[in-house]
């Protein structure tokens, strides 16, 4: 009877629709491969229920009449349109904000430590660290990292910030950066972080014995010495206890930063770049890549 | 199999970008490729237009899917400042900015994938090297461009850039078209696209095989000729081409051939020179490139060989004919070095061998010879140095640089080039740009000499010379796009053919045609695009304002019973030109529309009221496939525009010729 039930549903709901029946809360992803099937698994299992879900990248999709919570993996899905009144929530979406508006609530889960726990977590990481370099390039990230600068000084660290408009200013950026600087912190920015200057930020790192510290698992494996950021997979739990506090009635702030907060060492690129961590470092790290 | 042919042709970049190794994690690239599309696709324009150091107008994919051009001139009627107009001898000759090409299509260099193509003997290029399906963008440079491409980027540059893979994995699509041709929209159909691409991609490999056919049939006209016949005109251009174009890390290859087939309108808009015959162009180019970044900057070297064939018919059975054929051989070193304090160097030098290889009268029924024009086996050298020191730190971004060219049979030449821009936000961008360009003559306009002394090339020309200044303002605030130019252009030293006495290799000609270095002139003029895109609609205007100067005025002597006149650049071109296009998404249903207003122009002798010219597509979309049935030329009139070469009685001449109707169905995968 289960499965007649479940052959009719999926014969009756529109092209697009992946599981389970109509509900209030629907997510929707940019494609339900990869970071964003992860975390999609992991909110899931945070809520303990199957959640109806719609995959961008096999087409146009229609919200179910009654839909009040939508949660968004990926910006696209986070920018896509959404009927006044919604309530959205966002993650695994870096650099992209959706504008304020009075139609659509929306929450943003941030892949990026808090301020104050990204600038602690890198005074453990670097306790000599006292003027630290911040890279970007997506121009949504600008209020963001002013916040990140703002809150340093509380940790005796001055930042200057450096947004690098296109690729080929980096180099100069980085060059230009060198004697002043101890370390640089690049924040998970898609327009940034791109192959080419992975390799590229890799080599001036070594090359300069200047370390250089990432925020998600993927720049580390890539070749910055560490990163410090929340996990494709805790993003979608966070996202998960967001609509939790949601649908109890409360209101979500705009942006939500993840508690866990994986810390990954990359020894190889250290030991290459002769960049050593301090003691403590290597036992609160989730990961010490080889 | 697939995967091991490409191999096979990168085999030498991908020796030496082997080093580079495999991402770790296919994952973690994944999802940055999807999240940097969503965030370049929310800039309604892409970042490079607001901080390129020239000033640039994109036409990108969605542009021509969404307003339904049919090929790459008709996209580029969309931007301020250029048209796509016909002499008398060539269709589709793109104009920036009112400085009129002549007998060839020279002054504007034509570029696939960054890749300059024109033909050794004649200077000219082609925007039908490619259809408008295997295009993903145009990328148009307007005002002098030397300093970036070398010569013939005079008064602009067209690069035409081909379909990319979108991510990982394989994409592809077919179209095909059936049209009313030259019954108009009440003949019967007739095939007017065929075309097909193929795209591949797994990490820093990718290729993309793309061919294209393509019918224009315009409309039968009655159009009377220079020694006033009567002709049942019948213009069309019909264009085949395949492209290849892959990479494999820091290596590219490009490959490009084409055949084109046009109807003529004679050497001298007569039946009994040609007129109504077929002309054929073809051409075959390739290209490789291999770039490395160490941590200091980029170098790159290329290669590249460009061969090109126009024939001609001469006569009225279309028996004699001109076969002109040349080709280029060019390699290039190119580097760019970062320097302390946010400066950057980037230098090049560049060889080029160019070949024209004939310019041949002939008889096609015997292959016997009936002239070489004294261009048989024509060789030339072009060395070239260029370096641009740049400074982009916070909201202001610096350039200043030169080439030195030097040519074996013209001379040579220096250009220089110096921009400023300011980007106080992400959504306004202020440049000032001054720049110089110049055009080498071609072997054509420098040797060129028949048996019965018709048109004599001349040695000790110089090349042209253009300056100009200009200010442009670029804003977006989604979904609203803003860019504003004003100019102040001067054209020097340009290679004109006139009527006179005239003296070479110290014999003396009486009243020839001949190619000389005519006076100067200039032009003040602004350009306005206007852009406003949300997901399911998107439009555009473009206003052209230009005033130009009366340096280069000349006397036409009178023509049979017809009065002698007076001619300069300026006097053909429209005081304002207007374009403008809207596109709306209904559910599956959408709909476009573009319009085009050339405005009142004068001819030799009298004036040319303001020409419309509008299309109107509607459509069916549905998963994969899509159908559209557009009407071409709305208003089934006579779309005309002054006749600026041959001055004699024909005064204008068609570039639409009336209303045809169109079907195109596209599938992708």
């Amino acid at each position: 009877m289960t499965y007649f039930a479940a052959i009719l549903l999926l014969l009756l709901v529109p092209a697009g629709l992946q599981a389970g029946p109509p509900a209030a809360t629907v997510a929707v992803m940019s494609s339900d491969r990869g970071a964003y099937r992860e975390a999609f698994s992991a909110f899931q299992a945070e809520m303990d229920s199957e959640v109806m879900y719609f995959d961008l990248s096999k087409g146009r999709f229609k919200l179910p009449a009654g839909t009040r919570r939508v949660v968004a993996f990926g910006s696209r899905a986070a920018s896509m349109y959404y009927p006044p009144g919604t309530d959205l929530i966002y993650c695994l979406a870096p650099g992209f904000f959706r504008p304020v508006s009075a139609k659509i609530r929306a929450a943003k889960v941030s892949m990026r430590p808090a301020p104050g726990r990204l600038l602690s977590g890198l005074r453990n990481l670097h306790p000599g660290l006292k003027r630290l370099n911040i890279l970007w390039s997506a121009g949504n990230y600008t209020e963001h990292m002013r916040a990140i600068r703002d809150a340093a000084g509380a940790y005796g660290i001055e930042v200057t910030l450096t947004r690098v408009r296109r690729a080929s200013q980096l180099p100069s950026a980085l060059r230009s950066a060198l004697e002043k600087q101890d370390a640089f912190w690049i924040p998970p920015d898609p327009l940034l972080v791109t192959r080419a200057n992975l390799r590229l930020l890799r080599d001036f790192s070594c090359g300069n014995s200047m370390p250089i510290y990432s925020s998600t698992r993927g720049m580390a494996e890539e070749g910055t010495v560490a990163s410090l950021g929340a996990s494709f997979r805790a993003s979608g739990k966070t996202a998960a206890k967001l609509l939790r506090s949601l649908i109890d009635g409360k209101t979500p702030p705009e942006m939500v930063y993840s508690q866990e907060i994986d810390l990954i060492l990359n020894a190889g690129v250290a030991r290459r770049c002769g960049i050593a961590f301090p003691p403590g470092a290597r036992k609160s790290a989730a990961y010490i890549l080889p | 199999m697939k995967f091991r042919l490409f191999m096979a042709l990168m085999l030498t970049g991908a020796v030496q970008a082997g080093a580079s190794g495999r991402a770790v994690s296919d994952d973690f690239w994944d999802f940055m490729g999807e999240e940097a599309k969503t965030l370049t696709v929310a800039s309604p324009s892409p970042e490079s237009v607001f901080s390129s150091v020239s000033n640039v107008v994109v036409i990108d994919r969605a542009d021509i899917v969404r307003y339904n051009y049919s090929s790459v001139s008709e996209a580029l009627q969309s931007v301020p400042g250029l048209s796509v107009i016909r002499t008398y001898l060539m269709h589709r000759v793109p104009t920036a900015r009112g400085a009129l090409q002549e007998h060839y299509a020279n002054k504007i260099l034509v570029m696939i994938n960054n890749v300059p193509m024109w033909h050794a003997m004649t200077g000219e290029g082609d925007l039908d090297r490619v259809g408008i399906d295997s295009v993903q963008r145009i990328e148009v440079l307007l005002g002098p461009a030397s300093v970036l491409y070398g010569s013939n980027a005079l008064t602009g540059a067209v690069n035409i850039v081909l379909r990319e893979p979108r991510q990982d994995g394989e994409q592809g699509g077919v179209s095909g078209g059936l049209s009313s041709g030259h019954g108009g929209y009440s003949g019967r159909l007739e095939i007017s696209q065929a075309s097909g691409y193929y795209a591949w991609k797994e990490g820093e490999t990718s290729y993309t095989v793309a061919a294209n056919s393509r019918s224009d049939l315009q409309p039968t006209l009655v159009f009377e000729d220079e020694s006033g016949s009567t002709l049942s005109l019948k213009e069309y251009v019909d264009n085949r081409s395949l492209s290849f174009s892959g990479r494999h890390g820091g290596a590219k290859v490009l490959l490009n051939a084409y055949r084109g087939n046009q109807n003529y309108l004679g050497n001298s808009l007569t039946r009994a020179s040609g007129a109504l015959e077929n002309e054929v162009r073809e051409g075959v180019a390739g290209h490789y490139s291999y770039t490395e970044e160490p941590a200091w900057g980029q170098v790159k070297y290329s290669g590249s060989y460009d061969w090109q064939r126009r024939n001609i018919p001469r006569d009225a059975a279309g028996d004699l004919r001109s076969d002109i054929v040349g080709s280029r051989l060019s390699g290039k070193l190119e580097a760019l070095v970062h320097l302390p304090a946010y400066f950057t160097l980037e230098s090049g030098a560049g060889l080029e061998y160019r070949y024209g290889q004939r310019y041949q009268n002939y008889y096609n029924s015997t292959g016997e010879t009936e002239s070489d024009n004294g261009l048989s086996r024509h060789k030339s050298r072009e060395d070239s140095f260029y370096a641009q020191l740049g400074r982009e730190e916070g909201d202001w971004k610096l350039l200043a640089g030169g080439r030195y060219t030097k040519d074996s049979n013209a001379g040579d030449n220096l250009s220089g080039r110096a921009s400023a821009i300011y980007m106080p936000d992400d959504h306004n961008s202020i440049k000032a740009i001054f720049s110089q360009s110049f055009r080498t003559p071609t072997p054509f306009e420098q040797y060129f000499i028949t048996s019965t002394v018709t048109v004599l090339g001349n040695p000790d020309l110089k090349p042209e010379r253009t300056e100009s200044w200009e200010l442009a303002w670029l804003s977006s605030h989604e979904p609203f796009f803003l860019h504003v130019t004003g100019y102040y252009a001067s054209y020097m030293d340009t290679i004109y053919r006139a009527r006179g006495n005239f003296t070479r290799d110290g014999v003396a000609y009486t009243d020839k045609n001949y190619y000389y270095n005519a006076p100067g002139y200039h032009a003040t003029g602004v350009e306005v695009r206007a852009r406003y895109e949300t997901r399911n609609s998107r439009a555009f205007l473009s206003f052209e304002r230009l005033r130009g100067s009366r340096d280069d005025e000349r006397v036409v002597p009178a023509s049979g019973s017809l009065p002698a006149s007076t001619s300069w650049n300026f006097k053909y071109w429209p005081r304002y030109n207007l374009s403008g296009g809207l596109a709306q998404s209904f559910g599956r249903f959408f709909a476009m529309g573009n319009f085009n207003l050339f405005g009142e122009s004068r001819t030799l002798r009298g004036r040319l009221p303001a020409q419309f010219w509008a299309d109107l597509s509607v459509g069916y979309r549905a998963g994969s496939y899509r159908h559209t049935l557009a009407v071409r030329d709305l208003t089934d009139r006579v779309v005309r525009i002054p006749e600026y070469v041959r001055l004699r009685s024909v005064e204008n001449l068609p570039l639409y010729t009336g209303r045809r109707l169109e079907y195109t169905f596209d599938y992708r995968f």
